[in-house]
């Protein structure tokens, strides 16, 4: 306990029971994340892009309404990052754009969440025939070529027409997460693994705790560490992978902005307006990389054998 | 270690035979299944489709599809293009050798930067040096490939001008100059932005990964005995920190092997590079479903095989893992 005072300015003898309150779980991984050096840039850098995604109807454009006098008109005080080929304000439309971006990145973490949880769960608590089975169909699930097959996905579900799930956001963000959890799977399993024949566990069990119980109250919150990470981390990822089937078209399909087709717009006229292929990549790269830095700062909070309080 | 080797190949063969199931599956959800293409040619008459189905022996129940195709594949069959109407292990072989190159060539430059890259960081851990190359290496992996590709060329094949000649500094497609002899300079300049492209990421990827498994050896005690013994710092990290070190680099340098074959898909699309990846996504955008089926199953077969070998070098490199 003492050594949980260091480097926290607290001076002379705490009061017992400010020091109770002050050093729960959530408390300490707060004061180590803060202290991350990248974590305020981080989170600066992705609240900002958030904060405008959400308030992006306050612009004075619309995000598919067509000038056709201001075309390709380059970078000014009315159309601060430019306009492109119909005349659409590229700055209202990243914005939007932004929605997509951010929305599909949580909903196809949400989606591998649930998924690799449930897989990681029903594998390391039944074990033996189930886990066996469980477990290949997550090496069957590692060994596909991701890009290709995240493809092919795309390309079903848009030629499909399922209505709700044929080329929008809600089916970008199914396949990216029915194509990425199976790291969360791997965590959960291996934490429900080394934990079910644990004295706690025995003990609930000895007062009537249901198998679901178990699982969800009292072991898979010990595997909530890594998998944050792996989740914050899987949020990126994901951003990344929409821009890029988006781009290629297999994405989020125009006039709908995301940052990745607004790129393919970009990409035929890359030398005579350059603004049009900038700044769509560089909402990517801020993203990406602010997320990225969050992560990386929680990592080294959740992480029990980083000493607290330590410097840099 | 041969008894391993082949027990592991063995087990490959089921995960490589769901594999072939679930991409066979997956071309059958399309609507209207492989004859959906066919289906919206108003050229075609009803009774021609009938014939065409029986042709291609789509009129069969769906398992006994799947086997004649799995018995083709096995025979080293993969059909026929739709599109070009060629034999796809025609197709395939023309993009192959393209594949190759870039992705032989892209890992060579990349592990020479990493390597050292690498070593260096832990060596001068917290350092300026240091500090720098990790806020770079950061950078690089956050940098979305299709981004820089385009990013690159605007610069260098848009912007910047030979002085000479005035033409664009470097190209930006394809292999080589078309209707020009062979040329080695020619080549080289074509690579050099699709290398580039491609090996940032990885360059940042492999040398944080050698960074952080260099400082973990770094600290260990045999290190601390072998300076004690008064070697000098370059055996030291040479023979003793590096060789261990480079083990868990391997087995990822390894698993990414398998983009030999498989190419780069951003790269190859964005520079017109004639590969794979090119090759996959032509077919997907003109559903060629028997290309897009040959190239994934391809794809899945090699990763397969591609962590096979990454386990086995493991086993290899490191005396103190045995699988028996």
């Amino acid at each position: 306990m003492v050594a949980a005072y260091a480097g926290t300015g607290i001076t002379g003898a705490p009061v017992l029971t400010q020091t109770v309150r002050s050093d729960t779980m959530l408390r300490m991984v707060w004061r180590d994340f803060r202290r991350h050096p990248m974590a305020l840039v981080g989170v600066s850098i992705v609240g900002i892009i958030a904060l405008l995604s959400v308030f992006a109807f306050l612009s004075p454009y619309g995000p598919e309404s067509v000038d056709v006098a201001n075309r390709f008109s380059p970078p000014s005080w009315q159309h601060p990052l430019g306009t492109d080929r119909s005349g659409r304000d590229v700055a209202t439309r990243l914005l939007y754009g932004g929605r997509v971006s951010l929305t599909v990145g949580v909903a196809a973490v949400v989606t591998s969440l649930i998924l690799g949880s449930l897989v990681g769960a029903l594998a390391g608590f039944y074990g033996g025939f189930v886990d066996n089975i469980l477990m290949r169909m997550t090496d069957a699930f590692l060994s596909f070529p991701s890009l290709f097959v995240l493809i092919l996905l795309s390309f079903l579900l848009r030629e499909s027409e399922i209505p709700l799930l044929s080329g929008g956001v809600a089916s970008i963000a199914i396949v990216i997460g029915a194509t990425s959890w199976m790291t969360v799977a791997r965590l959960v399993r291996a934490t429900v693994l080394s934990l079910r024949e644990e004295e706690f566990v025995a003990a609930a069990r000895s007062y009537g705790a249901s198998d679901a119980r178990l699982v969800l109250q009292h072991i898979a919150p010990n595997a909530a560490g890594p998998v944050i990470v792996n989740a914050t981390m899987g949020v990126a990822w994901a951003i990344l992978i929409e821009s890029g089937l988006s781009f290629l078209g297999f994405g989020i399909q125009p006039p709908t902005p995301s940052w990745g087709n607004m790129l393919t717009d970009g990409q035929d006229t890359l030398s005579l307006y350059p603004w049009l292929a900038i700044f769509p990549g560089l909402m990517i790269f801020l993203t990406v990389i602010g997320i990225n830095y969050i992560g990386d700062a929680l990592r080294d909070a959740l992480d029990p054998y980083t000493v607290s309080g330590r410097t840099g | 270690m041969m008894r391993y080797v082949v027990r592991r190949l063995l087990q490959a063969i089921p995960l490589i035979l769901v594999i072939s199931a679930a991409v066979f599956a997956l071309i059958q959800l399309v609507p209207g299944g492989p004859m959906g293409v066919y289906g919206k040619n108003p050229n075609l008459s009803a009774e021609d489709l009938a014939r065409l189905e029986e042709r291609l022996g789509l009129n069969q129940p769906l398992h006994m599809q799947y086997l004649g195709w799995l018995g083709k594949v096995a025979q080293g069959d993969l059909g026929y293009s739709y599109d070009t109407k060629r034999p796809v292990t025609a197709e395939i072989a023309d993009r192959l050798p393209a594949t190759l190159y870039l992705m032989s060539v892209t890992f060579v430059v990349v592990l020479a930067i990493a390597i050292p890259v690498g070593i260096l960081c832990a060596v001068k851990q917290y350092s300026w040096t240091d500090n720098l190359i990790s806020t770079l290496t950061f950078a690089g992996q956050a940098l979305p490939v299709f981004w820089l590709g385009l990013m690159l060329i605007m610069i260098f094949y848009g912007w910047a001008r030979n002085p000479l000649t005035g033409e664009p500094l470097l190209p930006a497609r394809g292999m080589a100059t078309l209707g020009e002899d062979f040329s080695l300079g020619d080549r080289l300049r074509h690579l050099i932005l699709p290398v580039v492209t491609l090996g940032l990421g990885w360059v940042s990827w492999y040398s944080r990964y050698l960074r952080s498994s260099m400082l973990d050896v770094l600290h260990q005690g045999y290190v601390r005995t072998a300076r004690a013994k008064g070697l000098s710092e370059r055996i030291v990290l040479r023979r003793h920190a590096f060789k261990n070190a480079a083990i868990p680099l391997i087995t990822v340098v390894a698993l990414d092997l398998a983009t030999l074959v498989t190419g780069a898909l951003y790269v190859e699309i964005i520079f017109s590079w004639p590969g794979m990846g090119q090759l996959f996504y032509r077919a997907a955008t003109r559903r060629d479903y028997p290309v897009l089926m040959a190239v994934t199953m391809l794809a899945a077969v090699v990763v397969v095989l591609a962590n096979i070998i990454a386990d086995v070098v493991y086993a290899w490199v490191n005396p103190r893992i045995r699988y028996e």
